[in-house]
């Protein structure tokens, strides 16, 4: 039995931040990793993070309105407040890990190096050389120099917990084969967030089967708005190995681009003013009435900017960017000359909905704490481009310094620490189905019912998919490999992806209205009152989703 | 078409042997696609690494048809044949053991100084040619394709090491001397050879290697 101060769980960026700010205040940390520590959906990102302050004309208080207002009201008010006040101090800590942010001549982070990324009403976001791919070797490099204990190839199957509090991780070592339990007096998720539950049609790396979500439900711990899933609006459509790759942000049509409908008319113009919700909401009224293009998209029609200097500037500095790299691979190079219309559809990308947390991370479990994607609260119904990041450094940091507070602090009884429950997935298990099966399923269940428009029967369909997926669960076959076994993987994952789904579709159905990323075919508009959505485990284990006020 | 794959299983120690299996025609396939194939429909006991699909995250290098590259960028065509990266150790079919590399990180203090009262204002001027070493992915590629590399040979790091060091080496911040560094991990074998390769086309010999040899005050 290994006893550490505090355990993170996830290596991507809000893991790290939190590891490495725990670690700064003293704590004996572990960071636990599925796969390499620093590999997380952080490493494939554009590697854009935003903060306000490159003009004179804005401030966090300008940076806080426009993440309010794109969140359709379901915001929290004291997470948002936080992020803007702290969203500086972020970024530094991602130079200090090693990333280099692009500066002007003078070397100065200027206005001149800002960007405007979707939604914001302000130039505020840098970038770096490298993208995504340096920030995750920055990761890895903050966790060597300060000495994080990484272990990598080892996943989190259930928390421990003692007299409701949480005291350390069951995990499984991936690579060995074997079962461990780790304690520690605080553990921190930093799991990420749901894409792979949708795939094909998702852009996130193969490890974010939101097994954070389930591991906070089994702990005691709430969820809120679990029903929004953001769709980036433009994932590619073909070939089969591209599907939901990312294609193109609306920030990325230029000022002339549009979208067509599988027939050629016009559906959608001013796509660069749009942000993801905006656009996504009319590409599913579309599909929903079949006008679809031979793959099941529709059109993104760049062709118009050809005709005019701004929009042919436009595309310069896009492509010089490295953007529409992927639609240059699948579509070829007309496409990516913007010569002729691209076929995109609607890809998960993030998971706005999360732990329910404090401005420290905290949950209403105690000794567990939740940052990054994992985590609820802060974009509300829609997340602005480039805010992930600036989540990550902020609440990571947070986390991590409140949780190794925590665990340094007086002793709070606990000593009672639970046994881990003998598991039943097993190498060598017989049954009827293989795990990848299952998962597979479970992916289209997610795609066809929780996916960018939703309604009351689908919704209830999916929940019944999901009672026939766990009893066929039950039946699972596993082979015999104790050593790197894949199917291994497959099933402990899907133990919690089986929950994770659940808690999506329970609060889509309680969400009886269109707000955010969540759309209802049968309820088209956004109700008179906000709500959160509110999804716990009651002692039956039954999900339970409740609606509680927001104060205005 | 067909597709073999080499099968290597670590509880019997046994050489590797090659399996071959029947594929569907599929638009422009992937050999990472005939690998998902694979798995998903007929053999969910193989072992292969990915994460991402596309070209970012570095996870999917192996051998194919006997050059190293990234699955995920390669076309599958009929009779390819795919293995695990060559000079590094396996732990089953094609994955290969990475968890060294975290701890050499610590071993190579390949990270920039705890800056003192560094923050967003610092005037900093990043070299340009530093950007084109910053697009390594860290796939292996290139050591699976250096002549000269053994993994556990502590005389000579490697290819991927080299492009680490010229990265910190142009890092403004970073005050370790990258290039005594390099000589001490081997950097002067590479003088006479350019066989390694690189996906994201960093150019490991003309570019990190000869900078890391240099004897100016770049």
């Amino acid at each position: 039995m290994r006893r550490f101060d505090v355990i993170v769980v996830g290596g991507g960026g809000a893991g790290v931040a939190a590891a490495v700010a725990a670690r700064r205040a003293g704590a004996r940390v572990a960071l636990l990793s599925k796969e390499p520590a620093g590999y997380g959906d952080t490493r494939i990102a554009e590697g854009a993070i935003t903060y306000p302050g490159r003009s004179a004309d804005d401030s966090p208080e300008v940076f806080l309105r426009d993440v309010m207002s794109a969140g359709e009201q379901l915001c929290d008010l004291d997470l948002v407040t936080t992020l803007a006040r702290d969203a500086e101090r972020g970024v530094h800590d991602l130079e200090d890990f090693g990333f280099l942010i692009r500066r002007d001549a003078d070397g100065f982070i200027s206005d001149q190096v800002a960007n405007r990324s979707g939604g914001h009403s302000i130039a505020r976001t840098v970038s770096g050389s490298g993208r995504g791919v340096h920030i995750g070797v920055s990761l890895r490099a903050a966790c060597a120099r300060e000495g994080v204990s990484v272990i990598e190839d080892c996943m989190a199957v259930r928390l421990l917990t003692a007299d409701e509090r949480v005291v350390g991780v069951q995990t499984y070592d991936l690579v060995m084969g074997e079962w461990q339990a780790l304690h520690a007096r605080t553990v921190i998720l930093a799991t990420g967030g749901t894409g792979w539950l949708y795939y094909p049609h998702t852009d996130c790396v193969r490890s974010t089967t939101g097994d954070g979500f389930a591991l906070a439900l089994e702990a005691g711990a709430e969820l809120v708005e679990m029903e929004q899933v953001q769709f980036l609006p433009f994932g590619l459509t073909h070939p089969d190995s591209m599907m939901g790759i990312f294609c193109a942000e609306p920030g990325h049509a230029g000022p002339y681009g549009r979208l067509l409908d599988g027939e050629g008319s016009v559906v959608l113009e001013g796509l660069r003013n749009l942000n993801r919700a905006q656009v996504t909401r009319v590409m599913a009224q579309v599909m929903k009435e079949g006008r679809v293009g031979p793959h099941g998209g529709l059109f993104l029609d760049l062709r118009p900017n050809l005709e005019h200097p701004d929009g042919v500037a436009a595309r310069k500095t896009i492509v010089k960017g490295g953007g529409f790299k992927g639609v240059r691979a699948a579509y070829g190079q007309q496409a990516y000359s913007w010569k002729e219309p691209l076929e995109v559809l609607p890809t998960a990308h993030y998971h706005m909905g999360g732990v329910r947390v404090d401005v420290d991370g905290r949950t209403n479990t105690p000794g567990l704490f939740a940052a990054g994607a994992v985590q609820g609260g802060v974009h509300g119904g829609n997340r602005l481009g480039s805010v992930a990041l600036t989540e990550i450094f902020v609440f990571g940091r947070r986390a991590g310094e409140a949780a190794a507070r925590e665990a340094l602090g007086p002793c709070h009884g606990a000593n009672n620490e639970s046994t881990p429950q003998s598991p039943s997935i097993f190498p060598g298990r017989t049954g009827r189905f293989r795990p990848i099966q299952l998962v597979r399923r479970l992916q289209k269940v997610m795609w066809e019912h929780a996916g960018p428009l939703r309604d009351e029967n689908g919704i209830g369909a999916g929940l019944r998919e999901l009672d026939l997926l766990e009893e066929d669960y039950a039946d699972i076959s596993i082979g015999p490999a104790k050593r790197c076994n894949p199917e291994m993987r497959d099933a402990l994952e899907l133990q919690l992806m089986l929950l994770t789904a659940r808690a999506i579709l329970a609060s889509a159905l309680e969400r009886r209205e269109s707000r955010g990323a969540h759309l209802r075919a049968d309820f088209p508009d956004r109700g008179p009152q906000p709500y959160r959505t509110v999804t716990r485990l009651d002692d039956q284990r039954r999900l339970n989703v409740t609606q509680d006020r927001i104060r205005a | 078409m067909k597709m073999t794959i080499a099968r290597f299983d670590p509880e019997t120690g046994e050489e590797s042997r090659y399996e071959t299996f029947d594929l569907p025609e599929l638009d422009r396939a992937t050999v990472l696609q005939g690998l998902m194939y694979v798995y998903d429909n007929v053999d969910s006991t193989l072992g292969f690494s990915f994460n991402c699909r596309y070209k970012n995250c570095g996870l999917c290098g192996l051998t194919i048809d006997g050059r190293p590259h990234l699955a995920c960028l390669t076309p599958l065509v009929d009779g390819t044949v795919v293995e695990p990266l060559h000079n590094l150790p396996v732990l089953r079919d094609l994955i290969i053991d990475r968890r060294d590399l975290f701890a050499a990180l610590r071993t190579l203090t390949a990270f920039i100084p705890e800056p003192a009262d560094s923050n967003c204002d610092a005037v900093i001027h990043e070299p340009a040619e530093r950007a084109v070493y910053m697009q390594c992915v860290e796939c292996l590629v290139c050591m699976a394709s250096c002549p000269e590399y053994q993994h556990g040979d502590s005389a000579f790091a490697g290819p991927m090491v080299f492009v680490k060091l010229m990265q910190l080496h142009l890092d403004p911040r970073d005050a370790a001397n990258r290039r005594e560094q390099a000589r001490q991990l081997g950097v002067e074998i590479c003088l006479e050879c350019a066989g390694c390769a690189c996906p994201s086309n960093i150019p490991i010999r003309k570019g990190a290697i000869a900078g890391l040899l240099a004897t100016d005050n770049r």
